[in-house]
């Protein structure tokens, strides 16, 4: 016993190491799982403040680039309007039904702007940081897109800023499938490069061809449908030799983000929960 | 490092340059300075592995409040700051017990810069290991931790020559 405390004694610093290791061990394990670990991470006012300036500063050097993609997708977004405006027209020549269809689409999406205020690509989980918070309306489980394709999901929510739990992260599972033959699956990222993602799983019958672009299914209500996430690269066999693994590749660029967008999808969300209970008390 | 105030101040300083500059250079993808580091290594000889391990932890979580990594570097500092007495030690060519800063000038290049490559070793290893969490691809994670080594000790090197000149 006296040996004991002897040792102790003379290596009490391993006692500290031994708690503050496991401490350290803890915290890490931890913030995976605990929600209200906001106050830690770096929706921390100070930390967000820092960055959001540093951002600003940085966010100069890139306007000239900024502003090529967004009058491209300015562009490519005014022809798409002015094409699916003329179908609907064509369909339907009753101006009412115009506006009751239009007012539809656009009380149930609300769109919110927010900038990238920190970013990281090279860790095997990364995660976005944005300005905006539950002070703006930011919940979690809401969709993140870029005006490329689509970047994650909100994953904790502080008062002013919020952090993005992105494709390129181990945990991010997208429901998506492929736009011209509606065959889907879920996105998911290897941790290897920044430009690529896999869907596991796809059926041997499905059919698709290199190129093809994968859209979000519209299966969860995080994400409406017809949302753009990528192209399709390579395809393999999968592990066990009874389905395809597809690579494809993104069509948001990771490494540059600047400006996001917040779906907020809750009144679909509000309505699926009314939906839902009403099939169950009619199944009683 | 003497006077509190000074290690403040030096403390404040290492963690907005990592944070805000270093922690977005990646080096052919691997490599990422850990110019922290240079903290803990450069604590005077006479500071006690309790003290090392206090102030390896609060660096390392104030790290880890601006990266969404929380316990990561903590975790990674305190393996240094345990084992930074008998590294210092085996380096240096001084007495047992003389009090002095470890630099290029008390301890010979040669043993300073062991000193700090295998300081830096020892932080940056378990740190590429718990962020990817297995053994799986150790040869990535070698490569990653070996090459940030060394791109912190040419850091290192370098704002150690900017400071002697300055004193």
């Amino acid at each position: 016993m006296s040996y004991l405390l002897k040792f102790l004694k003379q290596y009490h610093y391993i006692v500290l190491f031994v708690v503050l290791q496991v401490l350290s061990l803890v915290l890490l394990a931890r913030f995976n799982n605990y929600q209200a670990s906001v106050f830690l991470s770096s929706a921390n006012e100070v930390s967000g403040k820092i960055h959001s300036w540093t951002s600003e500063v940085t966010g100069y050097f890139g306007l000239k680039e900024a502003n090529k993609n967004i009058s491209q997708t300015n562009a490519r977004l005014s022809a798409e309007n002015i094409r699916l405006k003329s179908i609907i027209e064509s369909l339907t020549q009753d101006s009412l039904a115009l506006q009751a269809c239009e007012q539809a689409t656009g009380d149930s999406l609300h769109l919110i702007l927010t900038k990238v205020v920190n970013n990281s690509v090279i860790h095997a989980n990364n995660f976005i940081t944005i300005n905006k918070g539950r002070a703006d309306g930011i919940k979690e489980e809401m969709g993140v897109i870029s005006g490329t394709g689509v970047v994650g999901i909100v994953y904790l929510a502080g008062d002013h800023y919020s952090i993005v739990l992105p494709i390129l992260n181990s945990k991010s599972s997208i429901s998506c499938k492929i736009s011209r033959t509606d065959y889907f699956g879920s996105l998911h990222w290897d941790g290897i490069s920044s430009q690529y993602a896999y869907i596991e799983d796809l059926p041997r019958h499905a059919e698709f061809s290199l190129g093809d672009s994968i859209i979000t299914s519209g299966h969860s209500t995080v994400f409406p449908e017809g949302l753009h996430i990528g192209t399709i690269d390579d395809m393999t066999d999968s592990r066990d030799g009874q389905s395809f693994t597809l690579k494809v590749k993104l069509a948001a660029d990771f490494a540059r983000l600047r400006d996001l967008i917040i779906i907020d999808n809750s009144r679909k969300k509000a309505q699926r929960i009314v939906e839902d209970s009403l099939k169950n008390s009619l199944e009683k | 490092m003497g006077t509190h105030l000074q290690r403040i101040l030096w403390f404040i300083f290492l963690v907005l340059l990592q944070v805000l500059v270093l922690n977005h250079v990646h080096i052919g993808q691997y490599a990422t300075p850990l110019l922290y580091v240079y903290f803990i290594l450069k604590i005077r000889s006479d500071a006690t592995t309790t003290s090392l391990l206090l102030w390896g932890f609060a660096l390392g979580i104030c790290i880890d409040l601006f990266s969404n990594t929380i316990g990561l570097n903590a975790s990674a500092l305190l393996w240094l700051a345990l084992l930074r007495k008998p590294l210092l030690r085996m380096n240096s060519k001084r007495d047992f017990n003389e009090i002095y800063t470890p630099s290029q000038k008390s301890m010979g290049f040669t043993g300073f810069l062991l000193y700090i490559s295998i300081g830096t070793l020892l932080c940056s290893l378990p740190l590429h290991i718990v962020d990817n969490f297995s053994f799986f691809r150790f040869n990535e994670i070698l490569l990653q931790a070996v090459s940030s080594t060394v791109s912190s000790v040419v850091c290192i090197l370098s704002l150690e020559a900017i400071k002697t000149e300055q004193v």
